[in-house]
């Protein structure tokens, strides 16, 4: 008697598909839904992971939008400083999906942007990209205009890009106890200060994640209803956590959630799509390889083999071979290169 | 001894034409084009100035020529009036074009004003350099700011990027010869009456305006402790 089981393909088997292949060999981890062509803009977002993506992108000649411009003359080690060409909007790394509805919120003029600032010696500072400039701003003004400049940045991205790609990096935020805004860190670990009143602890739940997503894609596709989305989770352990769990099991707590909801949130949409970075460097036959002795940072060998994977599965040539990049070709990216706001939490670490 | 060496870009022009005029014992003049200082144009090997192309030796060699110098141009000992780095309008011009904006501007790129100075830092480099490098060799330094040749638009991108140059310069211990209140009008533009007569320069200053900050220079060479003894040697001025 036949049954479903008979005619499946090889990667549908653990053996044939994982154990038994090299595992750099594996292959058809992804097949997308739909294709990303050079020309298509391609506006980038999320944590820290989603710099690899942007970066690479560029660097294979991929069309990746940059709605705020490096300005002219920055040096690139004040380009990295001021957090030009990171992602596509400057609002620093988007670590959870509430944040990424807030911002969408704020650009599309949903909801207004609470009145908070941050001060310190003279330095403003924006509560919900508190390391976007590393001094501060001048004044409460020139905080505002930058704002709204990156709010008109994120407008734009979703206005002209035909491919949204979110980076999903924790489950763990800081909210507002009686506004409920999300914060982009912790008050008081990177500027600010903290006050157990204003500031309380939120894990974000699957369903509380879900519904976040909905929001976002309901934004996206009311501003451009062609856009394509495609999630990809962070590899990335915790820096830290604050549930009161391990940081071992937190991260599993917080990578299972983040992987399940988007798993489910692309599930019977045709314009989203999830891409398996996370399995790419986390999954059991690579056995660890692609992190650094910390066991946190994914090597550059991690990141090119989740970025040829999926250059592959774009048909974007030979995935080794980058096409002509729209922007000079630089060092492969070292973890110095990243803009990681989460790993400064290490900072407060006593041990 | 000649009394000063005028290292500078177009703006220098006038204050060469109007230094001979008052017959001052000087030497130097304009050496190349503000826009071929900008970016490093020199380097200093073996404690040797060297300008890094063949037109910056050879404009600069003129230079010593005309003047009967010889040796290097480190190894002088006379102070140094420069307009390096003030092509304020050089700057703004691009940066108004780049469509960028800072708080009181109009653009689509709003910069903070830290990020405006790491943009002057980075578009004026081959300047900075040159004021550092005459200030580690022991010079008297003194650097004149533009003639605040611009329209009402251009205001907080003109005075924000001259602030940022101003503020490197003085850091760095050089002496700013600064004429604007005997030159500028109530918003600080440039008095019609100092500008270049020529009708299609829109940029420099003209012979009147060149006699007062050679004069404000001189007096402040008078009054530095590094060249109290030699101001400039002029009937004019003296």
């Amino acid at each position: 008697m036949s049954h479903p089981y008979e005619n499946l393909p090889p990667e549908a088997f653990w053996r044939s598909g994982v154990a038994d292949p090299e595992p750099l060999a594996i292959r058809d981890l992804w097949r997308p839904k739909f294709q990303i062509r050079p020309t298509d803009a391609v506006a980038t977002a999320g944590s820290c992971f989603a710099q690899h993506f942007a970066r690479a992108l560029a660097e294979r000649g991929f069309n990746w939008f940059e709605a705020e411009p490096t300005p002219m003359g920055l040096t690139e080690e004040d380009r990295r400083r001021f957090n030009y060409g990171v992602f596509s909007f400057r609002t620093a790394n988007i670590y959870t999906v509430a944040m990424l509805r807030q911002w969408l919120e704020w650009a599309f003029e949903v909801k207004k942007p609470p009145p908070e600032v941050w001060e310190e010696n003279g330095r403003v500072f924006d509560p919900f990209r508190p390391t976007i400039e590393p001094e501060g701003f001048a004044s409460e003004a020139e905080m505002v205009a930058s704002r709204g400049a990156t709010l008109a940045g994120i407008r734009r991205a979703m206005n002209q890009s035909a491919v949204f790609v979110f980076t999903l990096g924790l489950t763990e935020a800081w909210v507002h106890a009686r506004d409920g805004h999300v914060y982009a860190a912790c008050p008081g670990t990177l500027a600010g200060r903290f006050d157990p009143e204003l500031h309380v602890f939120k894990n974000y739940r699957h369903a509380e994640i879900l519904a976040d997503l909905s929001a976002v894609f309901d934004i996206a596709l009311d501003v451009k209803p062609k856009m394509r989305i495609l999630l990809t989770v962070s590899p990335v352990p915790l820096t830290a956590t604050a549930s009161g769990h391990h940081v071992l099991a937190a991260t599993t707590y917080s990578k299972s959630v983040l992987r399940a909801a988007a798993g489910e949130a692309t599930l019977g949409r045709a314009y989203a799509d999830y891409f398996p970075s996370y399995e790419l460097i986390t999954g059991a036959p690579f056995k660890a390889r692609f992190y650094e002795d910390n066991l946190r940072s994914v090597s550059p060998e991690g990141v090119a083999f989740v970025m040829d994977t999926f250059f592959r599965a774009m048909n974007a040539g030979d995935a080794a071979a980058p096409a002509t990049p729209r922007r000079p070709a630089a060092p492969a990216m070292t973890q110095d290169d990243i803009v990681c706001e989460e790993e400064l939490l290490d900072q407060f670490n006593n041990a | 001894m000649r009394s000063f060496f005028l290292f500078g870009d177009s703006h220098a022009g006038v204050l060469l034409r109007t230094a001979k005029s008052m017959d001052l014992d000087f030497a130097g003049g304009s050496i190349m084009a503000g826009l071929h200082m900008n970016d490093m144009f020199f380097e200093v090997r073996d404690g040797r100035f060297r300008m890094l192309t063949e037109m910056g030796r050879e404009r600069l060699a003129t230079r010593f020529n005309e003047a009967g110098l010889q040796g290097d141009l480190l190894a002088l000992d006379m102070p140094f009036l420069c307009t390096l780095g003030f092509n304020t309008h050089n700057f703004v011009g691009s940066f108004a074009e780049s469509n960028f904006a800072i708080q009181g501007s109009k653009g689509k790129w709003f910069v903070s004003s830290a990020c405006f100075a790491a943009m002057v830092s980075g578009l004026r480099r081959g300047c900075f350099a040159f004021y550092a490098a005459l200030r580690e060799a022991g010079k008297d330094v003194y650097a004149v700011r533009s003639p605040q040749r611009f329209d009402a638009r251009q205001e907080p991108v003109w005075k924000a990027y001259e602030d940022v140059v101003v503020a490197r310069l003085t850091a760095m211990g050089v002496n700013i010869v600064d004429v604007r209140s005997e030159t500028t009008d109530a918003r600080g533009v440039l008095r019609p009456e100092f500008a270049s007569p020529e009708s299609d320069d829109k940029v420099h200053a003209n012979a009147d305006y060149a006699r007062i900050v050679l004069e404000r220079f001189d007096a402040m060479l008078s009054s530095s402790p590094m060249r109290a003894k030699t101001p400039v040697q002029s009937p004019a001025v003296v």
